[in-house]
């Protein structure tokens, strides 16, 4: 599924340059459930957005699916970040204007499906996270589980290969962390999507296929 | 994606409104001012409208409004009646003077006496036959005049709109209402009276010059402007077209007072208030969504529909608050317009400008919301 190899990256501030990933290699099978984790400032968030696409490395290659995300013109990573990956983030990001539905719908919308059908879609993904009946509310008006759910199913209602997840848990206490991801755990089974899960959580790691463990812009550890 | 730009547009309730408010403040500010100055402006030539049978007006060659009364000699009636081209040529004498209402109260008025024998240069719209003129010490009152600076006052104290019959005294002479007319009102405000030249020279005596004007038909198939020139050649008067003598009045009253400059002082106030608010609050709309867009341009978005979007929402707020503000001025301009002497005229020129005028507004809005998107970057999602 993704394939990193010698992946570099770094970022220029002010006059001095920032090196946040240095020879990275990573290797995630198609249907893993992995997570990273590591101090802040290591890399893992640069890493993920590499991973989704929407950063190209400085060095090294990186392939999703065979694609090349080094090489892949703009029009065609646009079309395949639209149509193959779903993100989930550590605030949600549900735009507080629109509806539940509305806001599930946006990846189906992006990807040019027609409306009525977006939102036949989108009530059925909303059943499968257990918010049926919450289709008109506005996300302000629901508690933070059940937003984190809402953005899990905009993050699957397209049915994509990829789902990068971005602290899932962290805006959640303990209980409603373990019930999201034991929710993403079994769309990941039951979907056979591959999902990549940035966390500092340590409670939500039983979850995990594989721990990839960062520091200083490296992989120090990959356990299973 | 349009309609999701929309809807976020309309959900930030407090930003749409005061976005939508602030267009609509200024579309009535730029539309409502200029139909109010342009009303004003219009008034200046409503004599010459009203009086709708000539195609040429003659008069002394230093007159710059119509109600300057600068008086001309007979003789110059003669002379224009024998040139060539002309159907008609007929007197028109106006003179402002003093009436003495029923009950004494006086007022100044602009007279008008017409040619006693055509009855030419008379309003169109009279309520008694216009022969009615003919009696004996006839005038004909201008209908709105009546009811409000000419109202007589009874015995007892109390004011009553002028009635047919009423007498009143022009210069000690006696003024017999045997009619109403209905009269665009002019520029100055002084009631109309209308009665035969023959009798308005008693009522305020003409010196030397016995004519104001000496209103012309040319004769179809002859050039306005060649019959123009030969009445100015044998006269040496001005003679000007019924257009060219509106655009005089105009052009008078608008570089000898201030009043487009006062009203264009308040059409900018207006557009740079809305320019600042929509500007400003459409900035802030933006940034604050900025976050979300992030999120649609990592799912995949292009760059492109983001501003198409952006664009949708800033033509949004534009045409409503363009279409609520021009609402709000035509339902002014019909209300004033019936019931108050307030000048409104609302032209396809000034909704034109003053959707320029928004148009402006929202262009510099979205220009200042797609500068930010088109820096955006889909990583920042991942900052918290």
């Amino acid at each position: 599924m993704i394939h990193c190899q010698s992946v570099s990256k770094s970022f220029q501030s002010g006059d001095s340059k920032i090196q946040v990933l240095h020879d990275v290699n990573l290797t995630v099978d198609t249907g893993e459930f992995i997570m990273i984790m590591g101090p802040s400032g290591c890399g893992k968030t640069t890493l993920l957005s590499i991973l989704a696409g929407i950063l190209k490395p400085d060095d090294g290659i990186c392939t999703i699916n065979n694609i090349s995300i080094n090489t892949i013109g703009i029009e065609k990573l646009l079309e395949f970040r639209a149509k193959n990956v779903g993100f989930i983030f550590q605030s949600f990001n549900l735009i507080p204007a629109l509806t539940v539905i509305q806001n599930i719908c946006l990846p189906l919308l992006v990807n040019n499906q027609e409306r009525q059908i977006a939102l036949t879609q989108a009530k059925h993904i909303l059943e499968m996270v257990g918010l049926q009946g919450k289709e008109e509310v506005f996300p302000q008006s629901l508690s933070g589980g059940q937003q984190q759910r809402v953005a899990v199913a905009r993050a699957l209602v397209h049915k994509p290969k990829l789902l990068i997840c971005d602290e899932p848990t962290s805006a959640l206490d303990h209980k409603m962390g373990n019930t999201i991801v034991s929710l993403l755990k079994e769309l990941n089974q039951s979907l056979g999507m591959t999902c990549v899960i940035v966390t500092h959580d340590q409670r939500i790691t039983p979850f995990a296929d594989r721990i990839i463990l960062m520091d200083d812009g490296k992989i120090i550890e990959n356990k299973t | 994606m349009f309609l999701t730009a929309l809807q976020m547009l309309f959900g930030d309730k407090i930003k749409y409104i005061t976005m939508v408010s602030a267009v609509c403040f200024s579309t009535i500010i730029m539309t409502q001012q200029p139909s109010i100055l342009s009303g004003l402006l219009s008034r200046t030539y409503s004599f010459v409208k009203d009086t709708g049978a000539p195609n040429i007006w003659v008069m002394d060659p230093g007159v710059n409004f119509v109600e300057e009364n600068k008086h001309i000699r007979t003789i110059n009636l003669n002379k224009i009646k024998g040139l060539e081209g002309i159907e008609w040529a007929v007197p028109m004498y106006k003179s402002m003077t003093i009436a003495k209402l029923p009950g004494g109260k006086t007022v100044g008025v602009d007279l008008t006496g017409i040619d006693d024998f055509t009855l030419i240069g008379a309003p169109s719209s009279t309520t008694s036959p216009l022969s009615n003129l003919k009696k004996t010490d006839a005038i004909f009152v201008e209908i709105s005049a009546s009811k409000k600076r000419l109202r007589a006052q009874n015995g007892d104290g109390g004011e009553r709109a002028l009635k047919i019959g009423d007498v009143l005294e022009i210069n000690d002479k006696r003024a017999v209402v045997e009619g109403f007319f209905k009269g665009t009102p002019n520029f100055i405000l002084q009631p109309q009276i209308f009665t035969l030249s023959s009798r308005a020279h008693t009522y305020a005596p003409p010196k030397r010059k016995g004519i104001t004007y000496i209103l012309v038909k040319t004769k179809p198939n002859y050039n306005e402007d060649s019959v123009i020139q030969s009445i100015k050649k044998k006269t040496e008067l001005s003679a000007l077209s019924t257009e060219d003598f509106k655009k005089l009045n105009v052009t008078y009253w608008k570089d000898n007072t201030g009043i487009p400059i006062n009203f264009g002082i308040s059409v900018i106030l207006g557009f740079l208030v809305g320019f600042a608010v929509v500007a400003q609050t459409f900035y802030n709309f933006i940034h604050e969504n900025e976050k979300y867009f992030s999120v649609l341009l990592a799912m995949g978005l292009r760059t492109k529909t983001l501003i198409k979007m952006v664009i949708t929402q800033a033509l949004t707020v534009g045409l409503i608050g363009y279409g609520l503000g021009v609402g709000v001025t035509v339902i002014f301009g019909l209300l004033m317009m019936n019931n108050t002497v307030l000048a409104f005229k609302f032209t396809p020129f000034i909704l034109i400008c003053s959707l320029f005028g928004v148009l402006t507004i929202i262009s510099a809005a979205a220009f200042l919301g797609i500068r930010r998107i088109i820096n955006l970057e889909p990583s920042t999602v991942f900052r918290s």
